[in-house]
């Protein structure tokens, strides 16, 4: 009846479907009147409206009703045979109990980690989503390029306070905004100072954010100069529970004592958020903490700028709009400010261009989920390896149910079914696991994760579930299914089967690769993360204790300041030396000085404030010429200059030049020139820097700086301990302190302390790949033990006969253990070159990096090659020991 | 094995629905009357058209096919195979007819909204 396809018809696969949807006695005039209908439509509508028709006509067959009845369900959905395959099923995990254990042990570890990470990546994914504008909502960035070439200078979060005002008030489709800056106060409750972060922000902080206001009215919160809005850890720290709104608040911003009053608690941790603050301040009194110029001019940018866009604005066009204003109140040269938009539903991964708000780079996220799918691939090859060959003890079964008229498909379907069995099973005790896991688990990342089953997560989890058990029981499902029922009933293994243990070999070979390449790479891995943590900063920061100076009306009182507690703090024994600098020790980047050079250009030198005898309190080594002299009056025009400074500049003869620049009106003397040490992050190569005791020995030649503190002046006191208990030294700095009129509490941090703390996210990755190699190993070492016993009960004949013959013990264990070295052998040539590529590509991010040598490779195979014949040669030598006649008789 | 359990329920679903107990979808009811209407005619695509010519409803064939044999499935209307045309490469058209008890549905559908239709209050013009 079929009929000749026609060019115009419906593709042939689309009436194939429609066929294999419906129940064959309906297929005839569903078929027919679909045809029908797209003849007729084709002759009023055309071909385009026609095939569209009918695509969607099939889309609709897929109706419960039909599918139900469909002939491809009568064997699938055949309740007693489904029955009885999960009887089958049960009865054989029983009855091999030491496979099953190994199978349901490794995926459920596996199934463990994948919760533990799907929870993670859920919740890292969840940052800012709970702000209802954050696809209309953007962070302003702030650019700067070179007007002539174009070239990109840098890029930041931070922008100017008037530019958010300014660029509303011409642009229609900027409908609010909203600032944030933030700096330092303390807060004085029941006469205890406490130190305290402070943002300072517009009264739309409440409306378009959507953090939850527990206590408080959103449209007047922060409309007062004197209000201030908390958050709830806050209030319960000074007030007690629930007792804090409208109370009196007391907070010192640099020298004045201001009075609020509490207007508003905010929950700000019940969701996860970027933008982190525990005091909100009305942002007029940001004036308080910096100049009032810096506050009024668009030439200092440090807050971060929201706005709110109307959802049919054209990003691009508005950027290039509020360049263009930007530029008219510009009036710098050399550069130009570009302006640029970052939506807050990204900010949370926007990891190059940073303000205050916490980020995270997503490529560790990438590199969490690809450890964890590298678990679960070795958990499932497994699997697959150990049911494979598993089922090959029971070909017998096979061969009876063919012969008694089960289908192929019948027989794939009942393997599905057995691998759904077992991957459920090792589900449910992967969540028991991952139930005490979590604890640890929150420790090593740092996070407050809870045990929950969300949708989310269960959908992950159901997903791989699903496709591990499909891929597995298929496999085994093809292998086994094509078997001869004559071979199959007298227990050899056809042709189609020993192609099987190629495919189980290649299996085994690819997790031997993977467990060595991981081991190859955790070892680089951790070398590099010791060598950089161990490298010689080129100073000495043990025993080294920095002390904050509070921000005092000028930079003269500050280092006055200083010069009191020097003073005070020189008789006493357990103090052994004492500084102070600008740029505090390692939190961030030293400030960085701009000077134009004669040929128009700007070179850039990192640059620090410091008392004279910073150089041998840091113990930092002088190459050339003499240190600072407390004594003279010469220190005001003096500069000591790094290594790298000289290389940069070409100097010859450091102490008869000047670092070179046009504006210098004044000369001033190198006196001075150390040897190269690690002031910034050892993630960048050491930069150009210089010393100085008094920033006019350079003021002039200066067109810019980008400022860590602000104004400059003296922030932090350094102070050498000596060896010994520490506990005394810290108690003799605090009386000192005590007896400073300073309304700052006493405050204090290890300098090894902040310098480790720079590394510690480092540290948390480094922690959890360890811990997941280690895992990964384990679960192929199980695999490993699994798939020897198979082989060897295999082989157990053999070996009672070669005994018989003479073959003696050490024989048979080399004989046995041989194709597992050749397997070794071949992972270990796929696994080097990989892991070499890979760990050289990830050491090019450093700048400072370990060479990679030959004890990775050579500890990684070795490792592997020992743990193998540890457990194959044992296993071996255990059945070779055997007495033959026992094992000849086994059959 | 399974359809016949399906077709026994469905049996007693009829009698569920004549009981006033349960009743028809909207769509069902709609296309149970179509088929009434169109006789000897009916067959998917005829009841299609009919709901573009007499309702302007566009429907999709897939979903009136369903429903047609879900109808036939409770009983409410019969099927044969003929007719084969050209157009359809061939192939024969499935012709539904009502039965009885398709009939006795309608009816008793009918008569239920016109007894609710006879408790609503009336209402009442009157000039001013």
């Amino acid at each position: 009846m079929q009929q000749q396809q026609q060019p115009s018809d419906p593709p042939q696969w689309a009436m194939r479907l429609v066929l294999w949807i419906c129940p064959s006695h309906l297929s005839e005039g569903v078929l027919g009147d679909f045809l029908e209908q797209y003849d007729a439509f084709l002759l009023s509508y055309g071909k385009k409206k026609a095939l569209q028709a009918f695509y969607w006509n099939v889309l609709r067959l897929f109706h419960p009703y039909l599918l139900f009845k469909n002939q491809l369900n009568s064997t699938t959905l055949n309740m007693g045979l489904f029955k009885s395959h999960m009887r089958i099923a049960a009865r054989s995990m029983m009855q091999h109990k030491f496979y099953s254990a190994i199978n349901i042990l490794g995926l459920s570890s596996a199934i463990a980690m994948v919760f533990l990470v799907a929870s993670f990546l859920i919740n890292e994914f969840q940052y800012d989503q709970f702000h209802s504008n954050k696809n209309n909502l953007y962070r302003l960035d702030n650019k700067k390029v070179l007007a002539k070439e174009g070239t990109l200078l840098r890029a930041s979060g931070h922008t100017p306070v008037p530019l958010a005002p300014l660029l509303k008030e011409s642009l229609p489709q900027i409908k609010e905004f909203c600032r944030i800056g933030s700096g330092d106060g303390i807060v004085i409750s029941n006469g205890s100072n406490f130190k305290q972060q402070i943002h300072f922000t517009d009264p739309s902080f409440l409306t378009l954010l959507d953090f939850p206001l527990v206590e408080g009215n959103s449209l007047t919160a922060l409309s007062d100069m004197h209000n201030a809005v908390i958050s709830v850890d806050l209030a319960k720290k000074y007030f007690g529970y629930d007792k804090a709104l409208g109370q009196p608040i007391q907070i010192l911003l640099n020298d004045s004592l201001q009075q609020f009053v509490v207007t508003g608690i905010i929950d700000n941790k019940k969701q996860e958020s970027s933008i982190e603050f525990d005091v909100l301040l009305p942002i007029h009194q940001f004036k308080q903490l910096v100049p009032k110029e810096s506050f009024e001019s668009l030439n200092y940018s440090f807050i971060e700028s929201f706005i709110l866009l109307d959802a049919t604005a054209d990003i691009q066009a508005l950027c290039a709009s509020m360049t263009g204003i930007f530029q008219e109140h510009d009036n710098s040269e050399a550069k130009k400010p570009v302006v640029g938009l970052t939506a807050l539903a990204n900010l949370y991964f926007e990891n190059q261009i940073l303000g205050n708000t916490k980020t995270e780079n997503i490529q560790k996220l990438w590199l969490l989920s690809g450890i964890t799918l590298l678990v679960l691939v070795v958990a499932s090859i497994n699997f697959i390896t150990l049911s494979t060959s598993h089922a090959l003890l029971r070909i017998k079964e096979i061969g009876l149910r063919k012969s008694l008229g089960a289908l192929k498909n019948g027989l794939r379907i009942q393997f599905i079914i057995e691998s759904f069995l077992v991957v459920s099973l090792a589900s449910l005790s992967g969540l028991l696991l991952a139930h005490p896991m979590l604890p640890l688990f929150n420790a090593m990342l740092h996070t407050q994760l809870e045990f929950s089953l969300s949708p989310g997560i269960l959908g992950i989890l159901g997903f791989t579930c699903i496709s591990i058990s499909l891929v597995a029981g298929l496999i085994q499902g093809i292998l086994l299914s094509k078997a001869d029922p004559k071979d199959a009933l007298k227990g050899k293994l056809g042709n189609s089967i020993q192609g099987n243990n190629l495919f189980n070999k290649s299996l085994t070979t690819v997790q031997f690769a993977l467990s060595i390449s991981l081991i190859i790479c955790t070892l680089i891995l951790n070398g590099q993360m010791k060598y950089i943590q161990n490298k010689d900063l080129g100073f000495d920061y043990e025993r080294l204790v920095g002390l904050s100076i509070p921000t005092l009306e000028n930079p003269e009182a500050q280092q006055n300041f200083y010069n009191q507690f020097k003073a005070l703090s020189m008789a006493n024994s357990h103090i052994e030396k004492t500084t102070a600098c600008m740029n505090p020790i390692k939190e961030k980047e030293w400030s960085l000085f701009r000077i134009l050079q004669e040929n128009g250009e700007e070179e850039s030198v990192y640059g620090n404030l410091v008392a004279p005898d910073y150089l041998s309190t840091m113990n930092i080594q002088l190459l050339l010429g003499k240190n600072f002299d407390k004594n003279t009056e010469n220190n005001q025009r003096s500069v000591i200059v790094n290594q790298a400074l000289l290389d940069h500049f070409n100097i010859e003869d450091p102490l008869n030049s000047q670092i070179p620049g046009k504006n210098f009106s004044e000369p001033h003397q190198i006196i001075g020139v150390v040897k190269d040490f690690h002031f910034n992050s050892l993630h960048s190569q050491i930069q150009p820097m210089f010393l100085v005791t008094n920033l006019d020995a350079l003021g002039a030649g200066f067109t810019g700086a980008t400022l860590q503190v602000w104004p400059p002046a003296m922030y932090q006191i350094l102070v050498k301990i000596p060896p010994g208990d520490a506990t005394a030294s810290i108690e003799a700095l605090q009386n000192t302190w005590e007896t400073m009129d300073s309304k700052e509490p006493f405050n204090f941090t290890f300098a090894d302390q902040t310098i480790a703390a720079n590394y510690e996210n480092d540290n948390r990755y480094k922690n959890i790949t360890l811990t997941a190699s280690i895992f990964a190993i384990f679960i192929a070492w199980m695999g490993l033990m699994g798939m020897t016993r198979l082989y060897i009960q295999r082989k157990t004949k053999e070996v009672g006969v070669r005994k018989v013959l003479g073959a003696s013990n050490g024989n048979l264990s080399f004989l046995l253990s041989k194709p597992f070295l050749l397997q070794i052998g071949v992972a270990t040539a796929i696994a080097c070159p990989v892991s070499l590529w890979l760990c050289s590509e990830w050491l090019n991010n450093f700048t400072y990096r370990i060479a990679i040598g030959w004890s990775p490779f050579l500890i990684a195979t070795t490792g592997i090659l020992l743990l193998t014949l540890l457990s194959v040669g044992g296993q071996a030598y255990s059945t070779a020991t055997l007495n033959p006649t026992d094992n000849i008789k086994q059959e | 094995m399974f359809y016949k359990v399906f077709t026994n329920h469905y049996i007693c679903f009829t009698k569920h629905i004549i009981m006033g107990k349960s009743s028809l979808g909207e769509f069902e009811e709609l296309t149970l009357t179509l088929v009434g209407i169109l006789g000897d005619e009916a067959y998917g695509l005829a009841v299609v058209n009919e709901f573009k010519s007499k309702m302007d409803r566009d429907v999709n064939l897939s979903a009136v096919h369903v429903t047609l044999y879900r109808l036939e499935d409770k009983g409410l209307i019969r099927s044969e195979m003929r007719g084969a045309t050209a157009s359809r490469g061939g192939r024969r058209k499935r012709y539904f007819t009502i039965s009885n008890a398709g009939i006795e549905v309608l009816q008793h559908l009918k008569e239920q909204r016109s007894k609710l239709w006879n408790l609503m209050p009336q209402l009442k013009f009157s000039i001013a």
